[in-house]
């Protein structure tokens, strides 16, 4: 490395640009300033948050710290500061001169210690740090963010890369050489099954040879499992059916899957609840919900476990597992929460909403025009007079109905004088809405489109692919999108929950005015404002304590294990206060005891608050499982019987010796147990639902 | 081209601005804005996207002025609003180019590509990926003090470190940067 080059490199940096602004820029710079422009004070800045710049934030006491020992170090050493402060304000052209002339290096590394400054952390890196810089990241993570931690200390903690054989420490060398490439995948995972003590392994290797139609069982290799997953996610168009035909969409049934095969478990969040919602529309309309509408950590989800939220991070992470009587001895079920930062009304950012009407013939039957204006009207009680409303509507043609504006008094009027109105142009709707919201756009303020439908979209159908990259575009320009699902019938869940997870929004299913107050109300923070983009999650399982496992839901949020730190891979959006569970069975090798780690699980995402991406993961040992079902935390309970419930819905294979009579009893009790008045009133309302499937399983057999 | 306005003559236009005179935000626009579309042409190449990040930059000023603390310079803070903005275009994924290939063209790549021609142009565009692919500390350092035209005093200042780190900093990214192009040539 010759000094020759780096002052070469310095006089290219310094070379003046030849290109002029465009002729016009300023103009439409100025043509955009806004009508009246607040302007910071010196002293404020507690109230209003500034403008991200991450570097600042911890810099008021470092800084101090350094005025105090610099003034020392100026009468101390005056004539020596005094010649380097001539250097300070040098411009850039002198800059690259100064770098040309040979430079004595050691005045400035001698600096700090000379003045007696602690030097600041940031300035002071690590030597080698970035002593490799081919490799060197480009999206910058938070400081201190790459994951250290226990697991990954003992050595056996994959990284998302492909695992060396050098790597890998002896103690789980030989097993984790199985991978994607092998040939053997397929029998040998079914082989193992097979094997595997406990019914289901035989069982399932049998099903799967005797029965090709069952859609929701697969016996397969993780990997191939994954991708099936994989494509009837957000990241493509599940099928080239029209969305008008398909109501609803499985995306199958996760495996159980050896740990020595596979012991990543990678998915993106998911915070719909709409499946809960929908389940209880069947239920209570007395018939037994279509399996396919039945998606586990939708109905997971839906229910609050009591798990507190953070109070300076992002999230909160809570691990915990205990058995089940819902599952064969041996096994046991683990429950992970993620609980995000809530934010209070008053800190939420200004909105800017478009609503997006359907007022389409099909939304007169069943009064789900009603609905839509009852529900927007508790909505618009919650908004702040810094929030701007508009309202566009579609039918056979979409129209703006109303600007978007503050006066939400017209707002209310305008959205109560709707009218149902012809045919289904979703589309066009969709455009309009998303017209208004670039016009309207406030970079700082929390842009989104408001879609009101049951999803039904018979005219203008150019295609899923047009809209649903439209939605992607907008999402990324930050304008995001929530559904509102209204109907039933002919409603069509799936177009509707693709919609929301392409614009980067929630999809929730209102089947009530109650629903709405949930959703709109007392989630309000939650549903309009995203804390956290693209969050990730990754538990690693230790081969060495966990036989196998088996995520329950997430089918369609599959993320492959090495994309886990690719910050570029669409995931979940969390919102303020969202809380997100994520439940495995897994079964332990026999006879283990002790504290030995058992999973961890990491969480990647990118904060909305800094920009950056951040990750945090949790350690589950042994230790902290629970002995017994009847000594498990009431949260696990709870969460048990859900899962249980969704997984006998949809008629999964690992729930097939289940009943759901066994499972009312269960509940009942888990319902005592609540203390919390509005979970309370949840899981007596679940504990009646599940009564009126056990009827109505009953009488269908 | 350098008109960066003296710190008197915008904090007296701020003050203006904070009393409803519309007038001192163009006063604003027009001493900086040559410096930020400077600095986003540098860091994006492309003329045209550096402009449309420009004007992206002053919505967001006008936005988050209110949180403005007056630590650094105005000049400094809409400087590190473009580079902030930047480095989120940077980070949309841009799915619509293509599903699999197009996410690794928006991370830049220190590599340049097996047939570009080593002319001036192409150099040029190496020395700015070599300068993106820099640790995030070392990048913004070496792109506002050269490409923004900061002081090294107003840059330490919005950083919250010593001039002398700053100067450790860009001694270290010169070296990096040295031996990226050097790996380059070869």
């Amino acid at each position: 490395m010759s000094r020759l080059k780096e002052r070469e490199i310095a006089r290219r940096l310094a070379e003046p640009l030849d290109a002029e602004p465009p002729e016009g820029l300023l103009e439409k710079i100025k043509a955009e300033i806004p009508p009246v422009v607040e302007v910071g004070s010196r002293t404020s800045g507690g109230e209003v948050r500034p403008f991200p710049l991450p570097a600042q934030r911890q810099a008021e006491p470092r800084r101090q710290r350094f005025l105090i020992a610099a003034s020392l170090a100026v009468m101390v050493l005056g004539g020596l500061l005094a010649w380097k402060l001539q250097f300070f304000s040098l411009s850039k052209r002198e800059l690259a001169a100064e770098m040309e002339e040979a430079e004595p290096p050691q005045v400035a590394t001698a600096q700090p210690r000379a003045d007696g400054a602690p030097p600041p952390p940031a300035s002071v890196p690590p030597p080698g740090r970035y002593g490799a810089p081919t490799g060197a990241p480009t999206e910058p993570s938070e400081p201190g963010s790459e994951p250290r931690n226990e697991l990954e200390a003992l050595g056996y903690l994959a990284k998302p890369e492909p695992v060396q054989p050098t790597e890998v420490p002896e103690a789980f060398g030989e097993q984790i050489t199985v991978t994607g490439e092998s040939p053997l995948l397929d029998e040998r995972r079914i082989s193992v099954s097979a094997t595997a003590p406990g019914v289901e392994g035989g069982v399932a290797a049998g099903v799967a040879g005797g029965a090709p139609g069952e859609p929701a069982l697969r016996v397969a290799s993780p990997k191939v499992q994954k991708q099936k997953a994989g494509t009837a996610g957000g990241d493509a168009e599940p099928n080239d059916e029209a969305y008008g035909d398909v109501f609803y969409k499985s995306a199958g049934v996760n495996p159980f899957v050896d740990t020595e095969e596979d012991r990543l478990s990678t998915f993106g969040l998911d915070v719909d609840t709409a499946s809960y919602t929908v389940v209880r529309r069947y239920l209570e309309d007395g018939n037994l919900p279509v399996p396919e509408s039945v998606r586990v950590e939708e109905l997971v989800n839906f229910f609050h476990y009591g798990d507190e939220p953070p109070t300076r991070e992002d999230f909160a992470i809570r691990a915990e597992g205990a058995p089940t009587p819902f599952a064969p001895e041996g096994y046991r079920l683990l429950r992970f929460n993620i609980r995000g930062r809530e934010i209070r009304p008053e800190e939420r950012k200004p909105a800017v909403l478009i609503f997006v009407v359907d007022i389409s013939g099909s939304m007169q039957a069943e009064n789900r025009l009603g609905l839509v204006k009852s529900s927007l009207g508790l909505l618009l009680n919650r908004l702040k007079p810094t929030d701007k409303v508009g309202l566009v509507v579609y039918g056979s043609e979409a129209r703006v109905v109303l600007e978007p504006t503050h006066d939400l008094g017209r707002v209310r009027a305008a959205v109560e004088s709707l009218q149902t109105d012809g045919a289904t142009n979703a589309e066009a709707g969709l455009l309009l809405g998303y017209d208004l919201a670039n016009r309207y756009f406030r970079p700082e303020g929390n842009n989104r489109i408001l879609l009101c439908s049951d999803g039904v979209a018979n005219v203008g159908n150019s295609g899923p692919d047009s809209i649903l990259e439209r939605i992607g575009k907008e999402a990324r320009k930050g304008i995001e999108l929530t559904t509102l699902g209204f109907g039933m019938g002919n409603y069509n869940d799936h177009l509707m929950e693709q919609l929301a997870n392409k614009g980067d929004g929630r999809y929730a299913y209102l089947d009530t005015l109650e629903e709405a107050r949930r959703v709109l109300v007392e989630e309000l923070e939650g549903t309009l404002e995203t804390i956290a983009k693209d969050a990730k999650v990754q538990v690693v399982f230790s081969p060495e304590v966990v036989d196998r496992w088996r995520l329950l839901g997430y089918e369609n949020r599959d993320i492959a294990d090495e994309k886990f730190r690719d910050d570029t891979v669409d995931a979940g959006e969390i919102g303020a206060g969202h809380s997100v569970t994520a439940l495995y069975e897994v079964k332990l090798k026999p006879g283990m005891r002790g504290d030995k780690p058992l999973a961890e699980i990491r969480l990647r995402w990118r904060s909305e608050q800094s920009g950056r991406v951040r990750e945090d993961s949790k350690l589950l040992r042994l230790s902290q499982l629970s002995p017994s079902w009847e000594r498990a935390t009431p949260a696990l309970r709870l969460a048990s019987v859900v899962a249980e419930l969704a997984e006998i819905l949809r008629d999964s294979y690992w729930a097939r010796g289940s009943s759901l009579d066994e499972l009312f009893r269960r509940a009942q009790v888990v319902a005592a147990e609540q203390r919390e008045p509005r979970r309370a009133q949840d899981v007596a309302e679940l504990v009646s639902l599940i009564g009126k499937a056990a009827r109505l399983k009953g009488k269908g057999e | 081209m350098r008109e960066r306005s003296d710190v008197a003559q915008e904090s007296r236009l701020l003050a203006a601005l904070a009393a409803g005179d519309r007038e001192a935000a163009e006063r604003l626009v027009e001493s900086t804005y040559r410096t930020v579309f400077g600095l986003l042409r540098r860091l994006c190449g492309d003329p045209d996207l550096a402009a449309d990040l420009t004007q992206e930059s002053y919505r967001k000023a006008w936005d988050a002025l209110p949180g403005f603390d007056g630590r650094s310079q105005f000049s400094t803070w809409v400087c590190r609003i473009a580079y902030n903005t930047f480095l989120n275009h940077l980070r949309r994924p841009r799915r619509l180019v293509s599903m699999d290939e197009g996410f690794e063209a928006t991370v830049p790549d220190p590599a340049p590509s097996a047939d570009e021609v080593v002319g001036q142009a192409a150099a040029g565009d190496r020395l700015r990926r070599a300068v993106l692919a820099l640790p995030e500390d070392l990048r913004y350092t070496v792109t506002a003090l050269f490409w923004g035209d900061l002081p090294v005093k107003e840059v330490a200042r919005q950083e919250g470190i010593t001039t002398v780190a700053i100067r450790k900093r860009l001694k270290k990214a010169l070296q990096i940067l040295a031996r990226t192009l050097e790996e380059d040539v070869r």
